[in-house]
């Protein structure tokens, strides 16, 4: 492809979605609304897939001047935007055909336009260049989102969205304010403030390394507090357990992760300042340590099983920042991390949905013995499960793996302790909730109040979606191909700062 | 001298809010440092181009004058409710808190050495009264009780963060201002909405009695 | 230390026209309400009226109470020596002079608290109180307005954030509207007509008449911290003219302020006050630049 391709390439990619959600805003019956909806997704991710096919290839596409920009940092989060916004969207429609909330088309047509719309703010981040427009895609996610939380508008949803605006917004206008910081450090170099990312880090070396601390300090306090970093991560909880869970699927397998590449790109900036490195690095260190810790401690209190898999988001979230601080091969550890956590997180808050939605409610007493409902989701849940607390065969072990080995490289071993005991505390925390909740004996209590509620089989589609994620899982867990290898290596070289740009 | 004005007029705004019990006052004051900031670019001895500052000024100016007053008005007239109720700390200790605020960010901001060609363009006052507003507005938000007081608190600041971006960053893309304010305007839009949904959701917009989802 | 024929002058002045200050103020009030009001020289009939009179003094009082009528208008007196006509040297001045000045009305304020405890009638101490608790709220906003009216002297925010700290200092000081009401007559809401109910006669007279000097004082603080920033006349005359017109101007604005505020619930109250010490505050990091 040539640069003109990849130009046309990189603005299909912003303006498809966009005019998906305006297209969706027509008056389609509400059958048709989720099939274009749908439509639009997997030909967004075909557009994906293109892009990172030419990032493998050795290309770094542009466009729009300098405003937007693909490296294999950028295309690797993409991938993982990809491969949830797919599975949600699949699965939003099986979730609301079979539910009780409200199905007018009017209400259908609202959602799927902010559905693409949020994909589009995604892609946003991803893509642009400017560490300003990137500000402006995360807070769009924010606004866009809100509304999806309380599609079933209760009591607890409102609550649930007014404190992810308030609490997201608050945050993020911390990140705008560490931006503006961060471009002010560079007025001694260019005589005007830059803020573009690739001029940034042409330039990093001779930045103001003061400013430039003080606004990464923003910075993660900001997109720290988007990602669900501990003590940030309040709105979390709330707001994945609200949400349905398609949604939910959306917010901790993409949502999180965007708010964290923003970190990532300002990482090697701030880095390259002198006297800067260690400090930087100490800063993802605490930030993914407290996490950790405040995930296992509540991960013990939880009846809910949504609330139960959002503050495993938040150790995951943890453990990826933990990655990042350590460096070097925890750098790699915590990107292969995310692509697992991207994979499990989702397939786990769809199977809890398609279980979970039809009795409507998530409790997990309530829910005892949900292999005897679905077998299905129940694999698909109990597999999720063990994916995400670490079981061996599986892709996450290895990330937590490789981010203890760079904990043992550097000596850190005080991080490594805490890193072992939380990641101890979560697994059995989780089996101890696990087991009775797939074979457990259902409660009667539970069949009295939900008599109506049908023993799902799962269609031969769902069956097929949840063998796929799992055998991913598992390959993933055993080798690394070797397309996917020189992606995450790309992304590492990125974030550690040693890709120079263009 | 202008600009220093413009400052006091601001953080004074702050402190009343601090200081009030009614949201009217709110709404107002608010109001007044968007209009007030909306005139920051002329204050500022900057060459912009003028087409440019215009447009960033007019939109504003329109947006934090006039249609989040209204917007906000209009919630509180809908909502009927008039005044805050006893925030965490009263209203004296959210006025200590305003001076203590004053004099830490008088405090970071001499911490931040700025490069000399950005500090002989930005005023000194610039970086702590930003700071402050911010930190008044994050106040607001965690001690006010109603969601309409807390939507304001965002207002308020942004309006901070308003002064940090045009004072402190030299020059900004305008792409990105008005993405900014337009998120800033969406954001505000989308609190005046959910706290309608909370009122009818709940007949009240007690945030502090929002509490059902815990752990 | 030196006396000047000048600033003996101004004394006399003051001892002339204080009383005229009340007079104005009442005006205003009574002009914004609608009505026609007292004349202006009400005050001067009030204490005029007084000083003819006998005393009575209650059985259960000691010379503490009559000690309070003399010690507090002395008090006055010896501060009204202390401070200068804007532009001009005061009959005494000497570094330090200001914090004496604040001590002396320190001084009046004690005594009179003093005198209103010794009747020992129960709303006269719940007048005392309140006197004590809001003047110790005071103390420090006005120590800082009289520093920053000593190191800045030059227009802008500053000096108007300086004015109106001073104003809210002032009303406060001086029981006006919103803090205090000089007019009321119910006992549970005044404070200092409430401390010198017991005081009759010749006494009454003096304490309404070092009451007046003290609103001129303030007025004095106000006239220099507004007019000194903006323009400094040269010359007897020009100073003496431009003074008298600021105190016009301040009794004019006072008037304005109590007409158009309602008295403070007594738990705002100290929240004012903080709010005079925020803008002092501010004030302070504005003219350190």
């Amino acid at each position: 492809m040539t640069r003109m391709d990849h130009a046309i390439m990189i603005k299909l990619l912003l303006v498809l979605p966009l005019a998906g959600a305006l297209v969706c805003l027509l008056p389609w019956s509400v059958r048709r609304v989720f099939a274009v909806m749908l439509g639009f997704v997997a030909a967004e991710c075909l557009l994906v897939a293109l892009a990172v096919h030419e990032v493998l290839r050795g290309g770094v596409p542009a466009g729009a001047g300098q405003w937007l920009r693909i490296d294999a940092l950028s295309a690797f989060h993409l991938m993982l935007l990809g491969f949830v916004f797919l599975a949600g969207s699949i699965h939003a429609i099986a979730y609301f055909k079979g539910g009780s909330s409200q199905t007018g088309s009017w209400w259908a047509r609202l959602f799927s336009a902010l559905w693409l719309g949020s994909m589009w703010a995604m892609v946003l981040v991803f893509v642009s260049n400017n560490i300003g427009i990137m500000w402006v895609g995360v807070e769009a996610t924010t606004l866009l989102t809100a509304f999806l939380i309380c599609t079933n508008v209760t009591s607890c949803s409102l609550e649930a969205m007014w404190k992810y605006i308030l609490i997201c917004s608050v945050g993020v206008a911390f990140a705008f304010m560490g931006t503006i910081l961060v471009a002010a450090s560079t007025v001694g170099v260019a005589g005007h403030s830059l803020m573009f990312w690739t001029e940034l880090m042409a330039s990093a070396g001779s930045l103001d390394a003061g400013l430039l601390r003080a606004g990464f300090v923003f910075l993660l306090v900001g997109y720290g507090t988007k990602s669900g970093f501990a003590p940030m991560h309040n709105w979390l909880p709330d707001a994945h357990s609200q949400a349905p869970s398609p949604v939910s699927a959306v917010f901790s397998g993409v949502l999180l992760n965007s708010a964290m590449y923003c970190l990532l790109r300002f990482m090697p900036v701030v880095e390259g300042a002198a006297g800067n490195g260690p400090w930087v690095h100490d800063l993802m260190i605490l930030a993914g340590l407290i996490s950790i810790v405040v995930a296992a401690a509540f991960i013990l209190l939880q009846r809910d099983l949504k609330r139960l898999l959002a503050y495993s988001s938040v150790e995951h979230v943890g453990i990826m920042a933990l990655g990042f601080g350590l460096g070097g091969i925890g750098t790699f550890a915590a990107l292969f991390h995310s692509l697992g956590h991207s994979l499990a997180k989702p397939l786990a808050f769809i199977s809890a949905g398609r279980l979970g939605h039809p009795r409507g409610t998530y409790d997990m007493q309530a829910l005892a013995g949900s292999m005897r409902v679905s077998r299905v989701w129940g694999v698909g849940l109990f597999a999720a499960l063990l994916a995400l607390v670490g079981a061996a065969p599986f892709a996450l072990f290895m990330s937590e793996l490789l981010v203890a080995r760079a904990a043992i490289e550097q000596k850190k071993w005080f991080v490594l302790a805490l890193l072992l005991a939380g990641l101890g505390v979560v697994f059995a925390g989780v089996m101890r909730y696990a087991i009775p909740l797939l074979w457990g004996d259902r409660p009667d209590a539970a069949l009295a109040s939900s008599p109506a509620a049908p023993p799902e089989a799962g269609s031969r589609f769902d069956m097929l979606f949840v063998c796929v994620v799992v055998l991913l899982l598992v390959v993933l867990g055993l080798v690394i191909p070797a397309p996917l290898m020189r992606l995450l290596e790309g992304a590492r070289a990125v974030v550690e700062g040693r890709v120079m740009a263009l | 001298m202008l600009y220093e004005t413009m400052m006091v007029v601001v953080i004074l705004a702050g402190l009343v809010i601090l200081g009030s019990s009614r949201i009217r006052m709110y709404i107002r004051m608010a109001a007044l440092q968007g209009v007030v900031l909306g005139f920051l670019p002329l204050a500022l001895e900057r060459s912009l181009p003028a087409a440019r500052t215009a447009l960033l000024m007019a939109v504003a100016i329109v947006l934090k004058g006039v249609v989040f007053p209204w917007l906000f008005t209009r919630a509180m007239r809908e909502m009927s409710v008039k005044r805050e109720r006893s925030p965490i700390g009263g209203y004296s200790g959210a006025i200590i808190f305003g001076i203590l605020a004053f004099i830490l960010s008088l405090w970071l901001s001499n911490k931040w050495v700025l490069h000399p060609s950005l500090a002989g363009r930005t005023p000194e006052i610039a970086v702590p009264a930003a700071l402050f507003t911010v930190l008044t507005g994050v106040y607001v938000i965690m001690t006010r009780k109603k969601a309409l007081s807390q939507a304001i608190g965002y207002l308020v600041m942004e309006n901070g963060v308003w002064i940090f971006g045009l004072s402190l960053a030299g020059e900004i893309p305008v792409l990105v201002e008005l993405g900014m304010l337009l998120d800033v305007f969406v954001a505000v839009f989308v609190m005046g909405i959910a706290t309608l949904k909370l009122q009818r959701g709940f007949g009240h917009m007690d945030a502090d009695r929002l509490n059902e989802l815990k752990g | 230390m030196k006396l000047e024929l000048a600033g003996t002058i101004d004394v006399l002045i003051a001892f002339l026209l204080a009383p005229l200050l009340p007079g104005i103020i009442n005006r205003v009030k009574a002009v914004c309400g609608g009505r026609r009001g007292q004349p202006l020289l009400q005050c001067y009939h009030d204490v005029i009226k007084l000083l003819k009179k006998g005393a009575v003094y209650s059985r259960t009082t000691s010379h503490v109470l009559r000690a309070g009528a003399v010690i507090a208008p002395a008090a006055m007196v010896a501060a009204l020596l202390l401070l200068p006509v804007p532009g001009r040297r005061a009959v005494m001045s000497f570094t330090g002079d200001v914090v004496l000045w604040a001590y002396l009305l320190g001084v009046a304020r004690f005594f009179t608290m003093a005198a209103a405890l010794d009747t020992g009638s129960s709303f006269e101490g719940m007048g005392a109180s309140r006197e004590a608790f809001f003047s110790a709220l005071c103390e420090p906003v006005l120590l800082l307005v009289l520093l920053l009216m000593g190191m800045h002297s030059s227009g802008g925010p500053v000096a108007a954030l300086v004015a109106v700290a001073l104003i809210i200092v002032l009303l406060s000081e001086n029981s006006r509207i919103p803090f205090d009401d000089p007019n009321t007559h119910l006992e549970l809401t005044m404070i200092h007509e409430v401390m010198v109910l017991d005081h009759g006669g010749p006494d009454f007279g003096f304490i309404t008449y070092a009451a007046a000097l003290k609103l001129w004082m303030y007025g004095m603080l106000f006239s220099a911290a507004a007019v000194l920033p903006v323009f400094r006349p040269e010359g007897w005359l020009p100073q003496t003219g431009v003074f008298l017109a600021s105190m016009v101007v301040f009794a004019v604005i006072v008037g304005m302020v109590e007409s158009l505020m309602a008295r403070l619930r007594l738990t705002r109250v100290p929240q004012a006050i903080l709010a005079g010490g925020a803008l002092c505050v501010l004030a302070i990091a504005f003219a350190l630049r």
